[in-house]
């Protein structure tokens, strides 16, 4: 199985949105790291032809996704990051109109739907309307729905949006576990959220893919980029405006900041152990 | 201040606010009765009656106005029978008296003859002869009233029931005398009361009223819905100040609401029925009205209203805002107050006055909104024993609805605990499970039904095109028949309808001997009355049957006419034409139908887009498109949208058939409709050789294709339309303008 995407390109006006994009999954979990205006969301959307593109390819195992139609969506499950519901359904009628959607055979929908609200915790509310649901219950609804049909190819854009620490570990863990024989692709700002359960991270940058590893080489190519220094009060917004900083802290009475880049200071000294993908964050894609 | 500028700054509201405005005065017109359409006419005439009778007493008056509409009836019956005589084949078959008035006004019989004298105007001042005269009748009675009330009294003091001393009965029958003794010299002064009584009678403004109310209290409770009420609650002027001023804001809509509201309509009226000085006139003058005790000048009147009105109104909204505030969900809180509502117009209604329980008729939100009713009434409720004045009851009332519901309101605002109600919660969510079970064994079409009617609320406006259309006549009226001939003519018709043949013309001649034979016999008489063989009376009666007979002659020599037209048009079409009724074929599908035609087309047109004009724009505000778009059957729900409207299309198509000939076919024999179409008179030169229900078939078949296009129209810009508000706007603008297009061409 395997989805790769040729020098995909997508224009809004004069703004190029994603530029000469390529790139190849094959099953595991990709986090996909951006700021915003990055081209995360139109990535999602060009997957999951919700636009359209200006140049480029998306294959499926060969097959362009736009010649195989309604076959490529049978393998989709889509989380947008805008919230998209009837909100005076409730949430079982609600998926299980997903469901008929998606053809989930009819057999198997409530076995599907009944599992998907048990492991999100919405059983107890299945027959509420979504209307009166907070953010974060919205938000795992909108999971189940992505989730129902056992999907081959999973396109989450912020996922956890909204989720309290305990939520988002479950759900984190439970993405995990079915990740096995699928293409996860996960869209955050969140950058736990991936570090820990990601295969590959792919770093957006202005439309522009910055590079592609596993969080374990993305952090060992920053090693020599990350230094600390004492500063005082008063140097320390001047530092701020300066360089790029991803930890102040005091120690000993002291402060201590944490610069992250390529033209650092030669006086500090030099951080290469517990690195975090912040770091990398920072140093890539932070202006 | 901030929550009136909050309020007054969302343009949608103020937009809303003026529309229902607009509404307003447009309904009061189209509402008001259709009796005549030259208001300018009728105003003029009552303003110059009334300054005729300016210095005649009140005896003078009543007989003046008696002989002015006894003649006025002469004159009108006296324009229909120089109508028919200019007819070609006009009868002269009148009553005696009418003969009489002919040959006594040569003067009117030349006007009408030159039409300086015309139907309309003269119809019009009969009418307002009957107004007049009706409110004469009253001033010049009231004295005789006042004393019959004095009289009535002493004789129910002798019944044992009512001269038991303390009993309400007893204090009522003292109490009820009083009242009206204080009356005994007022003075009652004639005037055009036009406008003060169709603003009296006019109701619909009520709804016109709660409905700007109601944009006002949902307003306030936008925060609630909206999530802001956590964030509000936690600032330092969001509670008690907050809900004063909401209070304050409420009360100056009110007064906005119930000015302009009742201030259009009332100018409008002044406007149209003039009668501006007549206001300075006692209330009781206004025939209406004659029966309150309110010794105040109408002027004094309107004022009472408003102010009544005001806090009338203020107190609805105050307490449907409470009411609102306290319910979680605004589907509970609407059939909540759907169902208070109800119980309280059955309590106002069903109740009666005598009965021990009529303080529940004026505890009771409905005296309130018919206000006008409740002012104009002299009743005295018992209040523990004691005969207390409706109008007094309904003031206690407001004061106390005031005083309670603004403590509550501020009671709310500081301590604010949502209620559970817990059990209606465990029902509701039993329904809930139920309707989901139903719900999820939806196919994908069904699906779309139910985004339209549930989701989107289609449901009301189904309901109320529903009843529009029941109540809707779709048969026009051809305006009667010009002679008495052509009358009996067609009566004649329907009796002989179906295929010619030689049947009819053997029952025609043997009616028309049997009617020669009665004229024949008259002249025998007539010779005899002459002679004195016989007397009035024995003469009258045969001049009776002479006049019958001579109408049924003439009448079945129309229908000979007609019938040799049909045979002649037979010959040259190579058609067998039926003898057949037109009229009901006309006021159905004819010249006599097409404004109503016009009409219903509008509605259906308009109900189309509300219905459907949000099929698509529904996905793009509700964010679904994207999902939607990513799933196997996306194109399934495409077709399912498209199948959806079109069947809903279908099945409005088919409900306004049904209602339209049920209608038609009660009107008709239906074996005419199996008669060649060229049998009407309106399809006489029509180019196909089918029958009656051939072409009916045609013809509503390509009403079905019509609004089948219609309705492609309406999907095709939902399509294109990303937000409802355009959807609708853009449909509407676009259908109405097919609709009026098809509409003209129709005229």
């Amino acid at each position: 199985m395997k989805l790769e995407i040729k020098n995909l390109t997508k224009k809004y006006g004069d703004n190029t949105a994603l530029d000469n994009l390529t790139l190849t999954f094959e099953p595991g979990i990709y986090g996909i790291l951006g700021e915003n205006g990055a081209g995360k969301s139109t990535l999602m959307n060009l997957l999951t032809d919700n636009i359209k593109r200006d140049s480029g390819s998306i294959l499926y195992d060969g097959k362009e996704i736009l010649d195989m139609k309604g076959k490529y969506r049978e393998l989709l499950g889509f989380m947008p990051q805008q919230q998209g519901f009837y909100e005076n359904m409730t949430a079982d009628s609600f998926l299980h109109y997903i469901a008929k959607l998606k053809g989930v055979d009819k057999k198997d929908i409530d076995k599907q739907i009944s599992k998907l609200l048990s492991i999100t915790n919405l059983e107890k509310v299945r027959h509420k309307k979504i209307k009166s649901f907070s953010g974060g219950m919205k938000q795992r609804v909108l999971l189940c729905q992505a989730l129902l049909g056992s999907p081959k190819i999973l396109i989450l854009d912020e996922p956890t949006a909204g989720l309290d620490p305990k939520e988002r570990i479950k759900i984190r863990n439970f993405i995990s576990s079915i990740s096995r024989n699928k293409i996860i692709l996960l869209a955050t700002h969140i950058v736990s959220d991936i570090e820990s359960i990601s295969d590959k991270i792919i770093l957006l940058k202005k439309g522009k893919l910055i590079d592609v590893n596993s969080s374990y080489e993305l952090i060992d190519d920053i090693k020599d980029k990350v230094k600390e220094y004492e500063v005082t009060e008063e140097e320390l917004p001047q530092i701020q405006d300066k360089y790029k900083v991803s930890n102040i802290y005091t120690k000993n009475q002291k402060l201590i900041v944490r610069l992250v880049g390529d033209d650092l200071p030669s006086e500090g000294k030099s951080v290469t152990e517990h690195l975090t993908l912040e770091e990398v964050y920072l140093y890539y894609l932070a202006e | 201040m901030i929550e009136f500028k909050r309020i007054l700054k969302t343009y949608s509201k103020t937009i809303l606010l003026t529309i229902l405005i607009v509404l307003n005065i447009f309904t009061f017109l189209y509402w008001e009765n259709e009796q005549y359409d030259d208001r300018k006419t009728y105003s003029d005439i009552m303003i110059s009656e009334l300054s005729k009778m300016k210095d005649m007493d009140k005896d003078e008056r009543v007989e003046y106005l008696e002989n002015a509409n006894k003649n006025e009836e002469l004159t009108l019956s006296l324009i229909s029978f120089i109508k028919s005589t200019e007819n070609e084949n006009g009868i002269t078959f009148y009553e005696e008296n009418v003969m009489k008035f002919y040959n006594e006004h040569p003067d009117i019989v030349e006007q009408i003859k030159n039409k300086t004298i015309k139907e309309e105007t003269e119809r019009i001042k009969q009418i307002v002869y009957n107004k007049l005269l009706e409110q004469a009748k009253n001033i010049a009675g009231y004295d005789e009233y006042l004393d019959s009330i004095e009289t009535k009294k002493q004789e129910l003091l002798t019944f044992s029931i009512f001269n038991k001393k303390g009993t309400f009965n007893y204090k009522n029958i003292f109490k009820t005398a009083e009242d009206y003794k204080a009356l005994k010299d007022i003075n009652l002064e004639m005037g055009n009361y036009t406008a003060i009584e169709e603003f009296a009678n006019y109701k619909y403004i009520n709804i016109f009223l709660i409905l700007s109310i109601l944009i006002i209290v949902f307003s306030f409770l936008e925060d609630k819905k909206q999530g802001l009420k956590e964030i509000i609650n936690t600032t330092k002027n969001g509670r008690i100040k907050l809900t004063v001023g909401r209070i304050v804001t409420l009360f100056v809509f009110c007064i906005i609401s119930v000015l302009a509201l009742y201030g259009s309509v009332l100018g409008v009226s002044l406007l149209m029925n003039g009668g501006v000085a007549d206001l300075e006139n006692i209330i009781i003058s206004v025939s209406m009205f004659s029966g309150t005790t309110l010794n105040i000048t109408i002027w004094e009147y309107l004022g009472l209203f408003i102010t009544t009105k005001i806090l009338s109104i203020f107190i609805i909204g105050l307490f449907i805002w409470y009411f609102f505030s306290k319910i979680k969900t605004r589907n509970l809180g609407f059939l909540a107050t759907i169902i208070i509502f109800a119980i309280e117009y059955l309590l106002y209604t069903q109740i009666d006055f005598n009965n021990y329980m009529s303080i529940l008729k004026v505890i009771n939100i409905f005296p309130l909104i018919f206000l006008n009713d409740s002012l104009k009434k002299y009743i005295n409720i018992n209040l523990f024993g004691n005969p207390v004045n409706f109008l007094t009851m309904i003031y206690i009332f407001i004061g106390i609805c005031f005083i309670t519901l603004i403590l509550l309101h501020i009671f709310k605002s500081y301590y604010d605990k949502r209620q559970t109600f817990s059990l209606i919660e465990k029902i509701i969510n039993k329904l809930r499970t139920i309707s989901d079970f139903i719900i999820n064994r939806f196919s994908l079409l069904m699906y779309e039904i139910y985004k339209i009617f549930i989701l989107q609320k289609g449901w009301i406006i189904l309901l109320v095109f529903i009843y529009i259309m029941s109540n809707y006549r779709f048969l026009g009226y051809n305006g009667g028949f010009a002679s008495l001939q052509e009358q009996v003519a067609n009566y004649y018709t329907k009796e002989f309808q179906g295929e010619i043949d030689s049947d009819i013309y053997t029952q025609i001649d043997t009616l028309k001997e049997k009617f020669e034979k009665v004229t024949e016999d008259f002249k025998e008489q007539e010779e005899k009355y002459k002679n004195g063989e016989i007397n009035y009376y024995q003469y009258y009666s045969h001049k009776v049957d002479n006049d019958q007979a001579t109408i049924h002659l003439s009448g079945l020599e129309l229908l000979e006419n007609n019938l040799n037209k049909l045979e002649e048009r037979s010959d040259k079409e190579n058609v067998k034409l039926w003898l057949i009724d037109n009229n009901p074929y006309e006021n159905a599908y004819g010249e006599n139908a097409k404004g109503k035609q016009n009409i219903a087309l509008i509605i259906i047109g308009f109900i189309l887009c509300l219905l459907l004009a949000n099929s698509f724009s529904f996905e793009y505000e509700n964010n679904t498109r994207m999902i939607l778009n990513t799933t196997r059957n996306k194109k399934k729900v495409l077709k399912s949208k498209v199948i959806s409207a079109f069947f809903i299309a279908t099945s409005i198509w088919l409900f306004v058939t049904i209602l339209e000939l049920r209608q038609f076919l009660g009107t008709i024999e239906t074996f005419t409709l199996f008669a060649p179409i060229q049998s009407l008179e309106m399809f006489s030169s029509f180019p196909l050789k089918i029958n009656i229900v051939t072409y009916l078939c045609f013809l509503y078949f390509g009403r079905l294709v019509l609004m089948l296009l219609i309705t492609s129209v309406i999907l095709f810009i939902s399509s294109k339309s990303n937000k409802s508000i355009s959807a609708y706007a853009v449909s509407l603008f676009a259908i109405l303008t097919i609709m009026l297009l098809i509409c003209w061409i129709n005229i």
